[in-house]
């Protein structure tokens, strides 16, 4: 009779847990606390989480202030309540840049100050001045008289450096460029600015893209295959929408090929769709396709899974946010500012009540709840050690304390530490 | 030892740790990865296949579990949900499922595997670090100081 739990399935029976189980029972042993702490574990919970589709919340930033989050696990076949958790956040003037591993990135209008918290472990990270100050909406740029624009986001982790990275782009309109005419005046694009800061390591650099991203559509890109993705146009006038890539691993961007629409493509939205890169080609009033590239990468693995009548669900953008438990219903937001579930099956549409008057725009994100620390475990490790080095006599080890003692009241304030 | 039913099945006879003896047709034991490979490598041919990590009321319930599994389709998926749920309420507490998990994982079954490993995972959810000690007899082997650091660190998922 096993009254013992043997170690070897210890990691079996705590991979199913949520973050605030684990961080409990850490209290249980050495034993269970080592494992829950291993970036091995912590890794394997991450893809565990995200190959059973389970662990999953739903946050809702309405008004570029309040974060509220759902959790997603916790609906049931055809069940359209969610499950409201916690208390919602604040963050007024931020804007979720994204969400990779169960960090979420906050990024400040003004200031740029960028914020990587992990909700389910109510840790975060706080930095700022990762781009040039004169970087803010509409400013004038360096560049004789040129001006910027921010165009689109993204948030991901790169394999290769292990670290996790911020991207933004900014759009250089040239008042003097020759295309100014021809487009009655208006400012044209010229070319954007790829900012991309490292998050652990704090390095940051800039790359010219000859592409302009879309901002009428999304700005926050899809991380799939380990790139950000955005629709973005090239920059000669008659340049058709693209599916814009940029690698996190080599800072390389590159263009996706697009499957063989059939449609008009008077909108075309993309996300993720079980684990792969999908479109959406929005052919007003005639219908919708959704294309899914089975094989990242590969032209030839885009295949059609469904197709719905445009006056079902009538939209110019559709960002899918996941799949259901059972059956083949997928959780849609359409236009900022309503969910819906789409049986893919049945071809039936079910309406979530969140914002019922469809007054408000918002912009939702699905973040897994996981043990990763927004500051990157290696760099908190390498902390601790250089510290305890660095005690000399007495009088500084019990400063060290203190400050110790400081940093833990303060964890259990929750949201409110910075690391 | 391996003999063939009416049915064209071949049978191959496994013993636990305590002595006891089942005989179970080749496809129903060969959703255990290491049997399968044990067969594979010629194991099954003379005698039985000893299990001696297994005893035998364990290995009865695991052979119930395979022989359910081997005989459905997925089209009864719905079916087999529900007689799982029923096969893990039926091993009554975590002592039994402790148990299963242990044979599971030697065996190496990942459905069973699985199966209890989310049972036991639902039980523990919610629960104190001193309820989950006293479940397994785990020792609590940190220092007072120790233990109040660690809770500390993340004070809030204990209120």
């Amino acid at each position: 009779m096993s009254d013992q739990l043997p170690p070897e399935v210890i990691n079996d029976i705590l991979l199913r847990l949520d973050p605030p189980d684990l961080l409990r029972f850490r209290c249980v042993s050495k034993h269970w606390l080592a494992v829950i702490d291993s970036p091995s574990f912590i890794k394997r919970h991450v893809d565990r989480s995200s190959d059973t589709d389970t662990h999953k919340t739903l946050f809702l930033q309405k008004n570029h202030d309040v974060l509220c989050s759902f959790d997603l696990d916790a609906l049931g076949p055809h069940d359209l309540t969610f499950h409201e958790l916690d208390k919602p956040r604040s963050d007024p003037g931020t804007f979720v840049v994204g969400s990779c591993h169960g960090l979420l990135c906050l990024c400040g209008h003004v200031n740029d100050t960028l914020t990587v918290l992990n909700p389910a472990t109510r840790k975060e990270k706080t930095f700022s001045g990762y781009v040039p100050t004169h970087h803010h909406t509409e400013v004038r740029f360096a560049r004789d008289g040129c001006k910027v624009k921010w165009g689109g986001y993204g948030f991901g982790y790169d394999p290769v450096g292990d670290d996790y990275k911020v991207v933004r782009i900014a759009h250089v309109k040239d008042p003097n460029a020759r295309t100014a005419l021809l487009t009655g005046g208006e400012f044209t694009y010229e070319e954007s600015d790829l900012f991309v800061c490292s998050v652990r390591k704090q390095v940051k650099s800039c790359i010219t893209i000859p592409y302009v991203v879309r901002t009428a559509m999304q700005r926050m890109g899809v991380l799939v295959g380990g790139a950000l993705h955005w629709t973005a146009v090239g920059i000669s006038l008659a340049s058709p929408l693209v599916i814009l890539a940029f690698d996190l691993a080599t800072d390389e961007y590159r263009e996706v090929p697009h499957p063989k629409y059939k449609g008009t493509g008077m909108n075309r939205s993309i996300g993720v769709l079980g684990g792969c890169l999908c479109v959406f080609d929005i052919s007003r009033d005639v219908c919708v396709d959704v294309w899914v590239m089975k094989e990242y990468g590969v032209k030839k693995s885009w295949t059609k899974v469904s197709s719905f009548p445009y006056g079902l669900l009538p939209c110019q953008s559709i960002k899918p946010l996941g799949c259901s438990k059972v059956g083949g219903e997928v959780l849609m937001c359409l236009d900022d500012k309503r969910l819906v579930w789409y049986d893919m099956e049945e071809g039936q549409v079910y309406h979530v009540g969140i914002n019922e008057t469809r007054k408000e725009y918002f912009e939702p994100i699905v973040c897994l709840r996981s043990l990763v620390s927004p500051s990157g475990s290696s760099v908190g490790r390498a902390g601790k050690v250089k510290q305890q080095q660095q005690l000399g006599d007495r009088k500084q080890q019990r400063e060290q304390e203190r400050t110790t003692e400081k940093d833990l009241d303060f964890l259990s304030k929750g949201f409110k530490l910075k690391l | 030892m391996s003999i063939t039913t009416e049915n064209n099945e071949k049978m191959i006879t496994l013993m636990s740790s305590d002595g006891e003896e089942f005989v179970v047709e080749e496809a129903v034991a060969a959703q255990s990865q290491t049997i399968k490979h044990l067969i594979e490598d010629g194991c099954s041919t003379e005698g039985s296949i000893p299990l001696p990590n297994v005893t035998g009321r364990v290995l009865s319930e695991v052979i119930q579990y395979c022989k359910k599994h081997s005989s459905s389709d997925d089209k009864e998926e719905k079916e087999l949900e529900a007689w799982d749920a029923e096969f893990v309420k039926a091993a009554d507490d975590h002592v039994a499922l402790t148990d299963l998990m242990m044979a599971a994982n030697f065996l190496d079954i990942k459905g069973l595997l699985d199966l209890v490993a989310q049972t036991l995972a639902n039980m523990i959810t919610g629960k104190s670090p001193e309820e989950v000690r006293r479940m397994w007899n785990i020792k609590n082997d940190f220092t007072p100081e120790e233990a109040e650091k660690v809770r500390k660190e993340n004070q809030w998922a204990f209120e």
